[in-house]
């Protein structure tokens, strides 16, 4: 894992209600903390296709970007220090998990018992191992997907870090056999 | 394909990248103590052999309503790549692996509204050939999303 190198300003742990809207509480210790809510600005047509040119190519000077889309590069240049300005978007590196010397994809469901399930997932979302998290309904109260080098340190993990938790009743994983996509392209900032 | 063994300036390269992806090659190289050829040449190479991807993130809150799923599908086990492989082409999936344990497929669904979820799933993914049951497990909540990895490098069969 690039563990020790990285830093938390790409991990964003956030709630968000996605039926009642926008509501970021950012969860404590975890990531910085601005919740400044957006207004849900509409974003034109420029915009998205610089959005478009970026996301293939994040590196991409103003110039390469106004070539592209017929702008000035002074346009190009505006636009998106606006759009980070108004924190709708990030330009950032994803790291491929396996390079990262990762061995093992998991699906976790998480079943929560005798504690609220959002401290079980506070206190779960803390943890390095665990790449993305969410309350889901149904048969389990959590999802985790957790990333782990290899055997021995997914076995500590369980024995050393999950079992200090309180709360979790159940844990019922999936074994990732083979990976076809794993491509976010939002966040919560 | 064995895990090629990243240096130590790799990995201070990416973690430059991944705290601000678009400051100049001579600034990292400033912070790294390297050359600023060896950054344009490094980061050059990460990209090319898939090791890193340098991209945009958007932020949910800017996109509106957004209704997610874990979708567990359960399949005919001889056509799981080809299934996978179908179900992660299509727009707005974030993730898809085959699994032992659960379902044999795991898809992760983001769409406009619950009822482009619905649709997708009636109308898309159980009517794929060999697709016997799936059962959908809706998001009610975002708590988490580490952004630094992903599958970069192409979801090139064997272990991947």
């Amino acid at each position: 894992m690039l563990a020790s190198a990285a830093n938390d300003v790409n991990l964003f742990v956030v709630r968000v209600d996605i039926r009642r809207g926008l509501g970021p509480k950012p969860v404590e210790g975890a990531g910085p903390g601005d919740a400044r809510s957006l207004q849900g600005r509409a974003m034109d047509r420029t915009d998205e296709r610089i959005i478009e040119v970026l996301r293939e190519d994040g590196r991409a000077s103003h110039r390469a970007i106004a070539d592209a889309l017929g702008l000035s590069p002074r346009v190009v240049s505006a636009r998106l220090d606006g759009m980070v300005a108004r924190r709708e978007l990030r330009i950032t590196a994803v790291a491929d998990l396996f390079e990262a010397g990762n061995d093992l994809v998991l699906a976790v469901g998480v079943a929560v018992r005798g504690r609220p399930t959002l401290e079980v997932a506070e206190e779960l979302a803390r943890l390095e191992e665990v790449c993305a998290l969410n309350v889901v309904s149904g048969e389990f109260d959590l999802e985790v997907l957790l990333l782990s080098k290899d055997h021995e340190t997914l076995r500590d993990f369980v024995s050393n870090r999950l079992s200090s938790i309180e709360g979790i009743e159940r844990l019922s994983p999936a074994l990732g056999l083979e990976l076809f996509k794993f491509e976010s392209s939002w966040s919560r900032f | 394909m064995p895990a090629r063994a990243l240096d130590e300036t790799d990995r201070a390269l990416i973690a430059a990248l991944q705290t601000d992806a678009r400051q100049s090659n001579q600034a990292i190289a400033n912070a790294l103590g390297v050359s600023e050829g060896t950054v344009r040449s490094r980061i050059r190479r990460l990209e090319e052999e898939g090791v890193v991807r340098i991209t945009t993130i958007q932020n949910l809150a800017a996109l509106g309503e957004q209704a997610a799923a874990y979708l567990w599908i359960t399949c005919d086990r001889s056509r799981i790549d080809e299934l996978g492989r179908r179900i992660a082409a299509e727009p707005g999936v974030g993730f898809a692996a085959a699994t032992l344990g659960r379902a044999d497929l795991l898809a992760i669904v983001f769409r406009e509204s619950p009822g482009e979820l619905v649709r997708f799933v009636d109308e898309v993914v159980k009517r794929l050939p060999g697709v016997v049951d799936v059962r959908t497990e809706p998001i009610l909540e975002f708590v988490k999303n580490d952004v630094r990895w992903g599958l970069v490098g192409g979801g090139d069969g064997s272990r991947r």
